[in-house]
């Protein structure tokens, strides 16, 4: 296993994202929670199990979750509860399980909003190239991770990444979450691990959205949860900055990616196993 | 504006500054402009559009001076209000083909919108963007499918799809030559070939594709005039 000791990132950032959580290979990162905010009960719970079984392995983690499902393959699918109500919770989420907070941002207005206490902004996959998007992200001095687009190659991230450096913040998360492969296919390049690191930037490995499989079933995404355990080693073993993971109650319920998310059952597993591959 | 029902083919031509650069004064080809710097360029030749400074004033000139329609790149809500002040019609790149609120604004300006098929987009789903544009006139542009990188495939099942969907569709001639990533080692030469133009046509001349898109910057550089003869119902 090969786990390389960097605490230095391009723009001489050192991977602070609060006083408590720097980035490091030696302790990835785990970034998770479920994948659309469908209620603020939903996220303490998650928000709380997550917490607990992170603070007892000895690795950090970051709450993350949606209030806009922007994108749905289909106009009737549900969304979310929206901008305001959706801060709201996280703010909530945040102040009562005193946790950093991930969340992901599709406009410049939600970028600004979203930006006055989030500790992670995420900007997705489809929009990693959207220039007004990325400027006021990086404006907000925050955190900005930004998704690998399924069609982009590892060497035009790496060109993203220049552009959110020459707009003064350095303070970045490059993600791989599959590559395009044929339709309503993806596959996971894990070469652009390694590539999208060649300059030193930190990378996340996000387990869940890299085994989706696009518009797969009837009008909604569908996707191989089998898979997240063992791609999620392959990262690992590889070395990352972090570990990206969607996680539900009950995911066959889930109002959005629901053959994806992770039960709180398999996630407690591959936690499990992530603390003994670093130990 | 009818020309998506037209029975002449026509060309889509996006214009790499904020005046018409195309020599060709062919009724059919329709300038089309970025209305701002909306994405960021990877390509060693990327050029800086200026359309954002003096916005105003350079739609007025472009409305005022355009003696046929002209379409503008739109990519978030606020350049929708502003174009739709202006364009005869909108135009909205394939990475956001999925954005709820950009679509739903859009066909709210009841102007004809051109929409690209992101290159990540199953041909089926197609189906499902067309839904969220309700009942807007809409056209769909076939750029090509990513899989793998930097690389883009005419695909004629995509091709069947779009002829089925019973809207009007095209295909980017630009994008398909060169798409974004062209200058990386990871995508072989041989693939930026200007004579693929000609197989990229007749494939689309075969499925009976309404219209072509050209961009008159950057790689993929195609010049009307050297393609509107191999377009039938010409022009």
């Amino acid at each position: 296993m090969s786990l390389q000791i960097q605490n230095k990132y391009p723009g001489n950032w050192d991977g602070s994202i609060t006083n408590q959580i720097i980035l490091s290979r030696i302790k990835p990162l785990i970034i998770a929670g479920p994948c659309m905010l469908e209620s603020i009960s939903l996220g303490l719970e998650v928000g709380t199990f997550l917490k607990n079984k992170c603070e007892k392995l000895k690795l950090p983690y970051i709450f993350k979750s949606s209030y806009d499902k922007a994108n749905r393959t289909s106009a009737s699918s549900v969304r979310g509860p929206g901008l305001e109500t959706g801060l709201n919770w996280l703010k909530q989420i945040k102040a009562e399980l005193n946790i950093p907070i991930l969340t992901d941002i599709h406009s410049v207005e939600q970028a600004l909003e979203a930006g006055k206490f989030v500790d992670i902004l995420q900007i997705p996959a489809f929009l990693c190239k959207q220039r007004e998007l990325l400027v006021a992200a990086a404006s907000t001095g925050k955190v900005v991770q930004i998704k690998k687009g399924q069609w982009t190659s590892a060497e035009e991230m790496i060109e993203i990444a220049h552009f959110l450096e020459k707009c003064g913040n350095p303070k970045m998360i490059l993600v791989e979450r599959g590559s395009c492969f044929g339709y309503n296919n993806l596959v996971v390049d894990f070469r652009n691990l390694v590539d999208m690191n060649k300059e030193g930037h930190a990378v996340i490995f996000d387990a869940t959205h890299a085994v989706q499989l696009p518009g797969a079933s009837n009008g909604k995404s569908s996707g191989l949860r089998y898979m997240v355990h063992s791609l999620t080693r392959a990262a690992v073993a590889i070395g990352v900055e972090g570990i990206f993971m969607e996680v539900h109650k009950n995911p066959d319920m889930a109002l959005s990616d629901s053959d994806t998310q992770l039960t709180m059952e398999m996630a407690d597993k591959i936690l499990e196993d992530i603390a003994k591959m670093i130990h | 504006m009818s020309f998506f029902k037209s029975n002449k083919n026509f060309i889509i031509e996006i214009q790499s500054k904020s005046q018409n650069e195309t020599s060709e004064t062919n009724e059919n080809i329709f300038p089309t402009y970025n209305l701002g710097e909306w994405k960021i360029f990877t390509s060693d030749d990327s050029i800086r559009l200026n359309v954002l400074q003096n916005k105003v004033t350079i739609l007025n000139k472009i409305k005022n001076e355009s003696k046929k329609p002209f379409g503008l790149i739109v990519t978030s809500i606020s350049e929708i209000e502003i174009a739709s002040l202006y364009a005869h019609f909108l135009y909205i790149p394939g990475e956001i083909c999925r954005q709820s609120d950009i679509l739903e604004h859009s066909a709210k300006t009841k102007l004809p919108l051109i929409i690209e098929r992101g290159s990540f987009l199953a041909a089926n789903d197609i189906s499902r963007v067309i839904d969220k544009l309700g009942s807007a006139e809409i056209a769909i542009v076939d750029c090509g499918t990513a899989n793998g990188y930097s690389d883009s495939i005419l695909d004629p099942r995509v091709l069947f799809t779009l002829q089925n969907s019973g809207k009007p569709f095209g295909i980017h001639l630009s994008d398909l030559l060169a798409p974004e990533g062209t200058k990386y080692p990871h995508r072989p030469q041989w693939l930026m070939n200007y004579e693929f133009v000609s197989a990229f046509i007749n494939t689309g001349n075969a499925f009976g594709a309404s219209f072509y898109v050209i961009k008159n910057y950057g790689n993929g550089t195609l010049v009307s005039n050297n393609i509107i003869h191999k377009i039938p119902r010409n022009l």
